[in-house]
């Protein structure tokens, strides 16, 4: 686990500023049982390792649409996302996002613009006392809900035998909703700007919309021909450095130290 | 080194998760149908087989010598299409009625009918009966459709 994080977030080890605190008690000596032996004067008290992790608020914004960009030129995207960290490994997760999509052939044309939303929340199962990072390995989930408008002004399906169908369809509502199964990446590039990946596994709930058209695609989700969709999300984010004065005054409090 | 595996594995989770699909082949959409014997339940084959859909007596659209399997274009102006189906000197009227909506297939590929059978009547010189095996005709499905059973 920690390889793969080392391997795909190079500069962690330059940048790293996870923390392990050492923090002992004064009322045990620092002892990690309560058994006592006759040596207890002569062993030294073993540090208790604290692992605490910068978890404040994040803003960032997805690149992932924007590179898809130069492969499918039909496709226009825009994605943003927020994190805050409420709980020690627990992330509340948020990403909102535009999505056009456009063709424009010689037979058919169709248009679809949409806007999305994401909500849900992350864990982090990267802990290691023997290297401090803020970096974070997260499994988690999403609710997905999108609401679109699509539209064809022109299409003709070939058929040799009856003839041709020529139609269009007018701009109708799409709204979707959706569940995803995340696992992600998350490094501390520089302090406070973290580079973050996650592969999603996402699948369609249910998705209103009139019978004429199916829609080529849904914001946020995928392709509308398959109940199962594979996603990706590569984001570069800045944590607002809310708890690093809350971690150093936990260190050095001298109650417990 | 270790960026460049990096961006490696990011390049392929990018191609993955959004190659495009083939180009369609065919825009037509067709009603597979499965011919069997009604004593046996197994797949037969007729011989001498011509079928012309009603309304266009003018195009065949089968005319060979035998068949145990047939792909049958649905009007896709229409809400239902019949055919006349004739083996031999013996012949019979088939009518599919069936629901239509627009399916954008891919940008490579543009748009297609999807349809959905909801009825499928006949009658009874050859044809002893007929089932829906699958309601839903789909591009690129290879499915059949119907089942036909003859005497």
């Amino acid at each position: 686990m920690l390889t793969l994080a080392t391997l795909l977030c190079p500069a962690q080890s330059q940048f790293g500023s996870g923390a392990i605190g050492s923090l002992t008690n004064k009322n045990n000596g620092g002892r990690q049982s309560g058994t006592t032996t006759d040596d207890d004067e002569d062993v030294k008290p073993q540090p208790v390792v604290i692992i605490i992790k910068d978890q404040g608020l994040s803003f960032g914004f997805d690149v992932a649409p924007i590179i898809m960009r130069f492969i499918n030129k039909e496709q226009t995207g825009l994605a943003f996302n927020a994190r805050y960290g409420f709980a020690k490994r627990w992330w509340a997760g948020a990403e909102a996002g535009y999505e056009n999509v456009k063709y424009d052939k010689q037979d058919y044309s169709y248009e679809s613009n949409g806007m999305f939303l994401r909500i849900g929340a992350d864990y982090d199962i990267f802990m290691s006392r023997d290297y401090p990072t803020n970096n974070n390995i997260l499994i988690g989930a999403r609710y997905g809900y999108a609401w679109q408008n699509h539209e064809s002004s022109n299409f003709e399906i070939l058929d040799t035998y009856w003839g041709s169908y020529k139609g269009s369809v007018k701009k109708t509502p799409v709204n979707s909703h959706w569940l995803e199964a995340l696992f992600g990446l998350r490094c501390e590039m520089l302090p406070n700007i973290y580079m973050a990946w996650s592969f999603r596994c996402k699948v369609r709930l249910t998705s209103t919309h009139s019978d004429e058209m199916n829609p080529y695609a849904i914001a946020g989700l995928g392709k509308y021909d398959s109940r199962v969709a594979l996603g990706f999300t590569y984001t570069f984010e800045f944590q607002i450095p809310t708890n690093r004065k809350s971690k150093k005054s936990i260190i050095s409090n001298p109650d417990i130290q | 080194m270790r960026l460049a595996i990096a961006l490696t594995i990011l390049l392929i989770g990018f191609i993955a998760c959004n190659g495009e699909d083939d180009q369609l082949l065919s825009y037509q959409n067709t009603v597979q149908v499965g011919l069997y014997s009604m004593h046996t339940h197994n797949d037969t084959t007729l011989t001498e087989i011509k079928i012309w859909g009603i309304g266009r007596e003018d195009s065949l659209l089968y005319d060979i010598p035998s068949a145990s399997s047939l792909y049958m274009n649905l009007n896709m102006n229409q809400d239902t299409t019949a055919f006349v189906f004739c083996t031999q000197t013996l012949q019979d009227e088939i009518s599919f009625s069936y629901t239509r909506s627009i399916e954008p297939v891919s940008g490579a590929g543009g748009i297609t009918m999807e349809m959905n059978l909801n009825q499928v009547k006949h009658t009874q010189v050859f044809i002893d009966s007929v089932a829906i095996k699958h309601r839903a005709i789909k591009y690129n499905e290879n499915i059949e459709n119907i089942q036909i059973f003859v005497y």
